[in-house]
């Protein structure tokens, strides 16, 4: 098994995908930071020259205002968001798609347990999608705190932050920043992990890799349009990626249980459906 | 080979064995008829079929930041969208992989190949919009609505378009409906050429891209905004003009066709690797 998994891991971060996939992230998180530091200099110049003699909020300027996680205001931070499901499935949950329909996973299956092929794959799937969606992200925080202030956001100025009280932890946001970033890069980490696996344990049931990716999008996109359309004023909540990962809400507020209950499902969904598999013959 | 006989291969194999992508189309529309129909339950009758047509690719009004209303994407005008996108992505694809590599190989002709696939894409989202046609004419009917392509006067306010900025009542629909299977068709085969060079997986991120820069921004320049009725001419006074979009997207559809020759000309067929 951990001869196995270290290849498997090997092939995911080595893979081409896996690289466009950091690539895409990583770009849209240094134009989100170029076009935010722009805004950054206006309120250093329109606002710090009169601090002294009125009262301004200096923390508006503050690196976690402009993290790609809190930022409400540049278009390249809500198409990143929409972009995760397809970023997480993009570096290697299309594998064992590929191996079996080439073959390879009959030569593999000579050499080891199923079991042990499937589980060092779906785990490789995970992290690699994991690590694709969750560098830039904390890139993001990095490269804004090289250049913007860490000031302690001020609860004053919920309207710039878009932190509201009801938001996840929003009280760690304005006393806690640093663990509040924390906390949700470790849930971006969570669902880009569980989604890659997810897409994954669908190759169970499709070999059409095309498929296997674009699929799973649209069923959120579906979701989407259920929440947007039918479920208004029954369900108040976040129900997407495109806005329970993100740190503001204005319409609808993320839930925690609500994040928990879908990472759970999620999880279940991609275990079953690859241990439906283990015991299938490849040969 | 002749093209004719390319897209007749196309159509067994492109149409016939991918159905299933048709009737999700045809459940989508149905679906969006039925949002309209329970935003309006009072005045069900009342509704025509110009109507249900709008209320299908309404998309949103132009964005303007506001710190207090953030951007929300028009997730069904997407939806719909990407669905017929993702009915034109994988076949031509997978042909060249297979079928299309041997014809070419054994025919010595790629560019006849090209073609019949460009006919296919094309053929494909006119199909995609007629399913949808005949889904919203069938219900329009059996709802006892007008089978006119008028719209009523409070359906601008029924799909939050902006109120401030329509142009005077009666709305001709006619021109923004003829436009969305053409638009579509270019936004396809941007797509197609993309997956020629890239992979399939890699152009429909172009085309959620694309889709979502259109709703983003109102610019002519970008082809979504063509395929929306809240940013059409028809109810935006400074909305996008249907002949417009229609000259923009026989060039952009021209361009793919010319750009998607070159480069299937100079493609290697034996480096693209396994069938998708």
């Amino acid at each position: 098994m951990k001869a196995m998994l270290r290849i498997e891991l090997g092939k995911a971060f080595r893979s081409r995908l896996f690289l466009v996939a950091l690539g895409i992230g990583c770009f849209l998180v240094v134009i989100t930071f170029v076009l935010d530091y722009q805004l950054s200099q206006q309120i250093v110049s329109g606002i710090f020259p009169y601090l002294d003699h009125k009262f301004l909020d200096p923390s508006v300027d503050s690196c976690f205002r402009f993290w790609i996680v809190t930022d409400f205001s540049q278009p390249s931070t809500y198409l990143f968001f929409m972009l995760i499901p397809l970023l997480a499935a993009l570096p290697y949950s299309w594998s064992y798609a590929l191996e079996s329909a080439s073959g390879y996973t009959r030569q593999v299956r000579t050499r080891s347990s199923q079991g042990s092929y499937l589980a060092s794959k779906m785990i490789a799937a995970a992290l690699s999608g994991a690590v694709a969606v969750t560098a830039p992200v904390v890139l993001s925080l990095v490269l804004t705190a090289c250049f913007v202030s860490a000031r302690l956001p001020d609860a004053g100025s919920v309207v710039y932050f878009g932190v509201y009280e009801q938001c996840i932890a929003s009280s760690l946001f304005y006393t806690q920043p640093w663990a509040y970033c924390l906390l949700y890069t470790l849930i971006i980490f969570a669902f880009s992990g569980i989604w890659a696996a997810v897409v994954f344990s669908l190759s169970m049931l499709t070999k059409n890799r095309v498929a296997l990716m674009v699929a799973p999008y649209l069923f959120w996109l579906g979701v989407k349009f259920l929440s947007d359309n039918v479920l208004v004023g029954i369900v108040r909540t976040e129900l997407t990626p495109f806005g329970f990962l993100r740190a503001s809400g204005y319409q609808y507020f993320p839930n925690a249980w609500v994040i928990l209950a879908i990472l759970t499902l999620c999880a279940i969904v991609a275990v079953l459906l690859a241990l439906s598999a283990r015991k299938r013959d490849v040969l | 080979m002749t093209v004719m006989r390319f897209f007749i291969n196309d159509v067994r194999d492109g149409f016939a064995k991918e159905w299933w992508k048709y009737l999700l189309a045809a459940v989508m529309f149905a679906l969006l008829c039925l949002v309209l129909s329970v935003k309006s339950a009072s005045e069900l009758d009342a509704r025509t079929l110009g109507d249900y047509l709008v209320s299908t690719f309404v998309g949103m009004k132009e964005y303007a930041f506001d710190p207090n209303d953030p951007f929300q994407f028009p997730a069904a005008w997407m939806l719909l969208l990407l669905l017929i996108a993702y009915g034109t992505l994988n076949y031509p694809y997978r042909d060249m992989l297979g079928f299309g590599r041997q014809a070419m190989l054994y025919s010595g002709d790629r560019w006849r190949w090209w073609v019949a696939k460009c006919l296919w894409v094309v053929a494909s989202v006119f199909l995609f919009y007629l399913i949808g046609f005949v889904v919203v004419v069938l219900w329009t009917a059996c709802l006892g609505g007008n089978m006119t392509l008028g719209v009523s006067r409070d359906l601008p306010s029924l799909l939050l378009f902006n109120s401030h900025a329509l142009p005077p009542y009666p709305w001709s629909v006619a021109g923004f409906l003829a436009l969305l299977p053409l638009a579509t068709a270019a936004l396809c085969m941007i797509q197609l050429v993309i997956s020629l060079v890239l992979k399939p997986i890699i152009s429909f991120l172009c085309t959620v891209v694309i889709l979502f820069f259109s709703a983003f921004y109102l610019t002519p320049w970008l082809l979504g905004n063509y395929l929306m009725a809240a940013r059409s001419s028809a109810f935006l006074t400074h909305g996008m003009n249907p002949e417009l979009g229609a000259v923009f997207s026989l060039v952009l559809v021209a361009d793919m066709v010319v750009a998607g020759a070159i480069i299937v000309n100079r493609i290697d067929l034996f480096a693209k690797g396994h069938i998708e």
